[in-house]
């Protein structure tokens, strides 16, 4: 069923509950609340209407279109995240999306839920959504964490290729955890899921009219394509960071660590 | 054989040694002194590839330095640093890091010559179940040169091996170091006693490196 736009506005009431707490507590809550309530109705008013025309047009164009956009958002998004030159980071994140995305998107559509028409667009755009957030995310904290151990554990590195380690070798305890570190919270989440609260995209099939069963296999379905994509992007990026950070004497160049503090 | 002549040494953009001349003969043993800061360690890495900012040449056995491959180089020429890492296990497994990088893949731990090594060293052998972080700083120094030794290396670059070890210790380290390792060696150190013991001394002084003895 449909939410009323009168309805939604009134939505605005149950807003004076965190008001008068933040209030009555003195938390200056208030702007910030506000200011978020504000930006969140102005981006999805926004993204509503992209929408509306991506589904309306339909052609593969524009939404292979939108969803180049949609990953140079989560380049943005991974590389600001970072402490690291642009120019350095681009290739590092950029190939493992594309890679990720080509593995995944194509098996899900044409192998797992063969939608018709096939690039249906109300398919794709929610579905790559969810898969690239994740990915997105997992990646940002495993470079983020590869990045940090090689300088707080640079004298572990340097012991290694000190006795002949190729940088791959030295960086390998830094690799396995930064790839567990992305991958163990997943796994979690997916033994809990449906014990405590509906995953977002079932409660909103099942709000919508769909049948739990057809909800549930969409789940189960997310859930291992997100994990299969966020593997693969988590590795390339870490494969492809650990390729471009050292120079040829196998030591890191000035953009990951700065040689003061090396000693 | 080893030669190192530069015009110029540097780190970063700052010069710290000019005209040097270095030689270390095949099983030369060589020590080296200076203050803190004067440019030893960079000196030593330019035999690991380790430093290469410099004007000029380093020959390893007839071979230009910047021909060889930095694996390659550094599972000949191993360096000991002065608080190595040992990993978070047991004794035993941080002798075995290294056996298990591609390069020395056809070297194998001989459990003979590890207990040799031990004994040398003034190590139990009980030692090599003991955890790492248990051990005391001296400890962990001559493990790390244990398992260097255990690499059969040409070229042995020790960076100040004695300052955490007690007198006899030293003494018999360095008896090692000097009457029963074929290897070459470059050591980095302060203490008089190295220095005297040593066949060739070089001294750093300002920005010059000054051969002291041999």
């Amino acid at each position: 069923m449909d939410i009323q736009w009168l309805g939604l506005a009134l939505s605005a009431l149950l807003l004076i509950i965190p008001i008068v707490v933040s209030r009555y507590k003195k938390l200056d809550l208030v702007k910030p609340l506000l200011k978020a309530i504000t930006r969140m109705v102005v981006q999805l008013a926004m993204i509503g209407l992209v929408l509306e025309y991506l589904f309306k047009w339909n052609t593969p164009v524009s939404t292979f279109g939108w969803m180049l956009i949609m990953i140079g958002a989560a380049v943005h998004t991974i590389i600001s995240r970072l402490d690291i030159k642009w120019r350095f980071m681009l290739p590092v994140v950029i190939f493992p999306l594309l890679a990720s995305t080509l593995v995944v998107m194509p098996f899900v559509i044409f192998v797992i839920v063969r939608p018709q028409p096939f690039l249906d667009a109300r398919f794709i755009i929610p579905i790559y959504g969810m898969v690239l957030g994740n990915s997105m995310n997992s990646t940002a904290l495993a470079l983020e964490r590869f990045h940090s151990d090689i300088k707080s554990s640079w004298k572990e590195y340097y012991t290694y290729i000190a006795m002949g380690a190729s940088p791959r070798e030295a960086t390998f305890s830094f690799c396995q955890k930064a790839i567990k570190m992305s991958l163990m919270p997943r796994i979690m989440n997916v033994s809990s899921m449906g014990i405590i609260a509906l995953p977002g995209m079932m409660s909103g099939q099942i709000l919508s009219g769909a049948s739990p069963a057809t909800a549930i296999k969409y789940q189960i379905m997310i859930m291992i394509a997100i994990i299969a994509a966020v593997t693969l992007t988590v590795f390339l990026s870490l494969r492809l960071f650990t390729a471009r950070m050292f120079d040829r004497d196998y030591l890191p160049l000035p953009e990951v660590l700065d040689p003061e503090d090396r000693d | 054989m080893i030669e190192i002549i530069l015009d110029k040494l540097y780190h970063g953009e700052r010069t710290l040694l000019r005209n040097v001349r270095l030689e270390i003969p095949e099983g030369g043993k060589v020590v080296l002194s200076g203050e803190t800061g004067s440019g030893k360690t960079s000196l030593m890495h330019t035999l690991n590839r380790m430093n290469m900012g410099w004007d000029g040449k380093v020959r390893f056995k007839g071979e230009d330095i910047r021909d060889l491959n930095p694996m390659e180089l550094r599972h000949r020429v191993i360096e000991v640093m002065q608080e190595p890492f040992l990993g978070r296990g047991k004794v035993r497994e941080a002798i075995r890091i290294p056996f298990q990088f591609k390069i020395n893949r056809s070297r194998e731990i001989d459990p003979d010559r590890l207990k040799l090594l031990l004994h040398s060293f003034s190590l139990q052998e009980s030692i090599l179940d003991q955890s790492v972080d248990k051990l005391s700083g001296g400890e962990k120094q001559r493990i790390a040169m244990v398992r260097a030794m255990m690499l059969n290396p040409e070229v042995l670059l020790l960076d100040e091996p004695s300052s955490a070890l007690d007198r006899e210790i030293s003494k018999r380290v360095l008896d090692f170091m000097l009457n029963k390792c074929s290897a070459s060696v470059l050591c980095i150190s302060h203490d008089p006693v190295w220095q005297d013991a040593f066949p060739l001394h070089y001294a750093i002084e300002g920005d010059i490196l000054v051969k002291v003895k041999g």
